[in-house]
């Protein structure tokens, strides 16, 4: 099914067409959301949210962003809400826990990142993860974020740099 | 400058004659070139497996959402109940001559429809429903279900013209009923730990359709 029609069926509540939706965007939806939280429950959670918001609101969807942004914006908002949510209950005082352990598939080399990563603001780990990890252009990132494509590239320049530093001082180009 | 000249570079964008110079001239910026490079390679390995969610955001989907809609109408007449119902309450308590503190009941041979008769008897809501037989049970018990279609095929929406019985008065306050019953649904339920209804901001000012959203939480 192509991207236009599975959308007109979504508006239509079909169920065929939110198979087709969650199977095509999960894997992209969760590395984004994991990447900023960095929390498997938490992420998945609002990988759940963020679908069913997204059928919830499919209807207003004209097809002016690109559904992949406009799905983004959807699991960022989510991710933003359930932060607050955890942070009035006081589950967490920061919603990065320390504690949270290193992804098991990761290498050494990725683990080391994975640290770096972690010392990085959470703009700074967003941008980096639609550029590098996921592969978005600027221009897709700028509409994602909705910021300029100018504000993307200095931003990405300076958050390379940050996690850069990081990463030297854990000897990351030593082990290469 | 030359870091975010060299960042531009590393994903194709930028002045490539210019870069290779500076990259040939200034080992400092060719480190970090190089430095930038392995991270980035890195970095496009890093993507992590989802778990399928599929499952359960269907299931959430199927069982979270109740969805009404229903026509300007609708609101007129909850509006017409309300005020009626608190013109009664007071009424019942105003007293009736000077020096009767306690309040007196009214008689039962008063005419109980205040303000109502202006309300046309022969309206009908269109509500749909998703997927819900319990609520319709309840729907069912307060009027006769006239009509029926199916909206779009392999989707569990349905959608119902419904015909309260009975006189101006009920009609009225089956509204209210149902509003009520609703209510208790939530609390009867021993599943449903609670629920939010959304309004829309504004009510429309015509006829078309608007839509009132149930989220029903489980235990």
């Amino acid at each position: 099914m192509e991207e236009k029609e599975i959308i007109e069926r979504l508006k239509k509540g079909d169920i065929t067409a939110k198979e087709c939706f969650v199977r095509e965007y999960q894997n992209l939806i969760f590395n984004a959301i994991f990447q900023v939280s960095r929390d498997r429950v938490i992420t998945e959670d609002v990988l759940q949210e963020t679908f069913l918001r997204a059928f919830k609101y499919i209807k207003g969807f004209k097809g002016e962003a690109n559904i992949t942004t406009w799905l983004y914006r959807i699991a960022m908002n989510t991710l933003k809400d359930e932060f607050k949510k955890r942070k009035a209950v006081n589950m967490l005082d920061n919603p990065i826990s320390e504690d949270i352990p290193i992804e098991y598939s990761f290498d050494e080399k990725k683990k080391i990142i994975w640290e770096g990563l972690k010392r990085l603001s959470e703009n700074e780990r967003e941008i980096i993860t639609l550029v590098d990890i996921r592969g978005f252009s600027y221009e897709e990132t700028a509409k994602m974020l909705d910021v300029l494509v100018g504000t993307v590239r200095s931003r990405l320049a300076r958050s390379r740099e940050h996690l850069r530093d990081e990463i030297l001082k854990m000897d990351f180009f030593d082990k290469i | 400058m030359m870091k975010e000249k060299i960042s531009k570079y590393i994903d194709g964008e930028g002045n490539k004659e210019e870069l290779e110079k500076l990259l040939k001239e200034d080992p400092e910026s060719k480190e970090y070139f190089e430095q930038l490079l392995l991270m980035k390679s890195t970095l496009s390995e890093m993507n992590v497996q989802s778990p399928d969610v599929l499952n359960k955001v269907l299931e959430k989907d199927k069982k979270h959402k109740i969805v009404f809609r229903y026509r300007f109408a609708f609101a007129s007449l909850l509006a017409v109940a309300i005020v009626s119902v608190l013109f009664l309450t007071f009424y019942n308590f105003k007293p009736q001559e000077k020096g009767i503190t306690t309040p007196q009941l009214r008689s039962d041979t008063q005419n109980p429809s205040f303000g109502i008769t202006a309300v046309k008897p022969e309206i009908n809501i269109s509500i749909g429903v998703r997927d819900d037989e319990i609520l319709l049970s309840i729907l069912e018990r307060h009027g006769t279900i006239t009509g029926s279609s199916v909206e779009g095929k392999g989707n569990d929406e349905f959608q119902d013209e419904l015909q309260p019985e009975g006189n101006a008065t009920q009609k009225v306050l089956y509204y209210k009923i149902v509003a009520n019953e609703i209510s208790q649904l939530v609390k009867d339920i021993e599943k449903i730990k609670g629920a939010t209804i959304t309004l829309p901001e504004a009510l429309p000012q015509d006829d078309t359709e608007a839509e009132i959203i149930i989220n029903i939480y489980e235990k």
